[in-house]
C-alpha cells in the first residue's frame, strides 16, 4: 500500500513524525479514515483512539483537533493532547477518562 | 575570638551549603533547558495552528466569533497570574507580585472591578487574604501539561461568554533569559487574531472549494479560535516555569558563590585562631624551660 507522510503535533511536541499507511480517528460528525492521496480535507476531531498503521501500529489517546489533508497530500493532525497507548481498547478507554477529567 | 572548633564547625555547614546549592544549580539547569525545548516545541504547535486558522479565515467571512468580540464597557476585570510553587529563586516570585499589585492599583483606580485567579502557590499566598481571589489552580506549575492549560482556558472561556468578566489578562514573568525575567500582562480575553496570527510566508488562503470541510469552514473555525486560548495559557506557564528555573539557576548561582567566599574568609579566620593557639602554647613551654 502506498505511504503518505504524517505529523502529529501537539503543544508538548511532535509526537509522530514519519511515513504510514492509513490513520484513523474519531471526527465530529462520525470515525473516519484516511488513507494516501486523499482528496485535501480539514476535519475536526473529537476526544478518541487515532490509530496510525505503517511499519507498526500505534495507538494515541488523544483529546479534541483537527485533521488536515493538505493540497500536497500530507497529513498534519493538530491535537491538544495525545498520549501513547499499548492497544486500541487502551486508547478509547484514557481518551475517555479525559472526557470525564474536563 | 571564636576558638578553633567554632570555625570549624560553621566550615563544615558551609561546605554544606555549598553542596546543596551546587546541586540545587545544576538540577535548574537541567530543567531549563527541558523548558526551554518544550517551549519551542509549543511554538511549532501554535505555528501550525496559526497557519490552519489563516488557510480557513480565508474561506469564510469571518463572522464575529464570541472570543473575539470586545465587551461594549469594561467594568470587570479577572487577572490569571502565574508564580511558582516554590521558593528559592530570587525575585522571581516577588517582582511578579510587585506587578501584580501595580496593574491592581491601576485597573482599580480606572474604577474596574478586578478579581484574581492564580497558578502558582506562592502567588496565591501572597493575595489569599485579600478576598480578591476567584480561583487558584494548585500543581499546575511544576511540569505545564497542555491539559492543565486546557482546563484553566475552559473555566476562563466560560466565565467570559457567561458575561461574568469583560477582560481577562494574564500576569506572567516573561522570559528574556536566564538571567532575566520581566514581569509582563497579555491580554487573553477578547482575543486579538492580530497578534497571534503570526502565520508563514509561504501559507496560502484556501477557498471553501479546494477542501473538503467537515463540518463547514465557519464552524472549524470556532472550534480553532478556543485553541489559542489554551495555547496563550499554556505558552504562559511553559514561560513561568522556564523562567522559575532560570531565576533559581541564578539564585543558587549566587549563593554557591557567596557561600565560597564566607568559607575562604573563615578558613583565614580559622588558621589564623590556630596559629595564635600554637604561638601562646610555644610562649608558655619557653616560659616553663626558662623558670627551671
Amino acid at each position: 500500500m502506498a505511504d503518505f507522510s504524517l505529523t502529529i503535533v501537539t503543544p508538548e511536541g511532535r509526537v509522530f513524525e514519519g511515513e504510514a499507511e492509513s490513520v484513523s480517528a474519531v471526527g465530529i460528525v462520525g470515525s473516519l479514515g484516511v488513507l494516501a492521496n486523499h482528496a485535501p480535507m480539514i476535519c475536526a476531531l473529537k476526544e478518541g483512539a487515532v490509530t496510525v498503521r505503517g511499519n507498526e501500529t500505534l495507538h494515541y489517546a488523544a483529546s479534541e483537533g483537527t485533521l488536515e489533508v493538505r493540497p500536497d497530500k500530507t497529513v498534519v493532525l493538530l491535537l491538544d493532547y495525545a498520549h501513547p497507548c499499548d492497544s486500541a481498547e487502551e486508547a478509547s478507554r484514557k481518551a475517555q477518562e479525559l472526557i470525564d477529567i474536563l | 575570638m571564636a576558638s578553633i572548633k567554632e570555625y570549624n564547625r560553621k566550615l563544615a555547614s558551609l561546605k554544606n551549603t555549598v553542596k546543596i546549592t551546587k546541586t540545587m544549580k545544576m538540577v535548574s539547569a537541567s530543567k531549563l533547558k527541558r523548558a526551554q525545548d518544550k517551549q519551542n516545541s509549543a511554538k511549532d504547535y501554535a505555528r501550525e495552528v496559526n497557519n490552519l486558522i489563516f488557510r480557513i479565515a480565508g474561506a469564510v467571512d469571518q463572522s464575529v466569533h464570541p472570543l473575539l468580540e470586545p465587551k461594549p464597557e469594561v467594568k470587570r476585570v479577572l487577572l490569571l497570574a502565574f508564580t511558582s510553587d516554590k521558593g528559592l529563586c530570587g525575585g522571581f516570585n516577588n517582582n511578579l507580585i510587585k506587578h501584580l499589585r501595580r496593574e491592581i492599583a491601576s485597573l482599580e483606580a480606572e474604577g474596574k472591578v478586578v478579581s484574581l485567579s492564580h497558578c502558582g502557590r506562592r502567588g496565591h499566598a501572597a493575595f489569599v487574604k485579600t478576598g480578591m481571589v476567584k480561583k487558584n489552580y494548585p500543581d499546575v506549575t511544576a511540569s505545564p501539561l497542555s491539559r492543565d492549560a486546557s482546563e484553566i482556558a475552559g473555566e476562563l472561556v466560560e466565565s467570559f461568554v457567561g458575561d461574568e468578566f469583560d477582560e481577562v489578562h494574564l500576569v506572567y514573568n516573561h522570559f528574556q533569559s536566564a538571567l532575566a525575567q520581566t514581569p509582563s500582562t497579555a491580554q487573553v480575553l477578547p482575543l486579538s487574531l492580530g497578534d497571534v496570527a503570526q502565520y508563514d510566508a509561504d501559507a496560502e488562503q484556501a477557498s471553501a472549494d479546494d477542501f473538503i470541510a467537515e463540518p463547514e469552514m465557519g464552524a472549524l473555525l470556532s472550534t480553532l479560535i478556543p485553541k489559542l486560548v489554551v495555547f496563550k495559557i499554556f505558552y504562559a506557564l511553559l514561560e513561568n516555569s522556564a523562567g522559575e528555573h532560570g531565576a533559581r539557576m541564578t539564585a543558587m548561582d549566587a549563593a554557591t558563590g557567596n557561600a565560597s567566599s564566607m568559607i575562604d574568609e573563615y578558613t583565614l579566620l580559622r588558621n589564623r585562631a590556630r596559629q595564635a593557639a600554637i604561638t601562646t602554647e610555644l610562649i608558655e613551654i619557653i616560659a616553663g624551660a626558662e623558670a627551671i
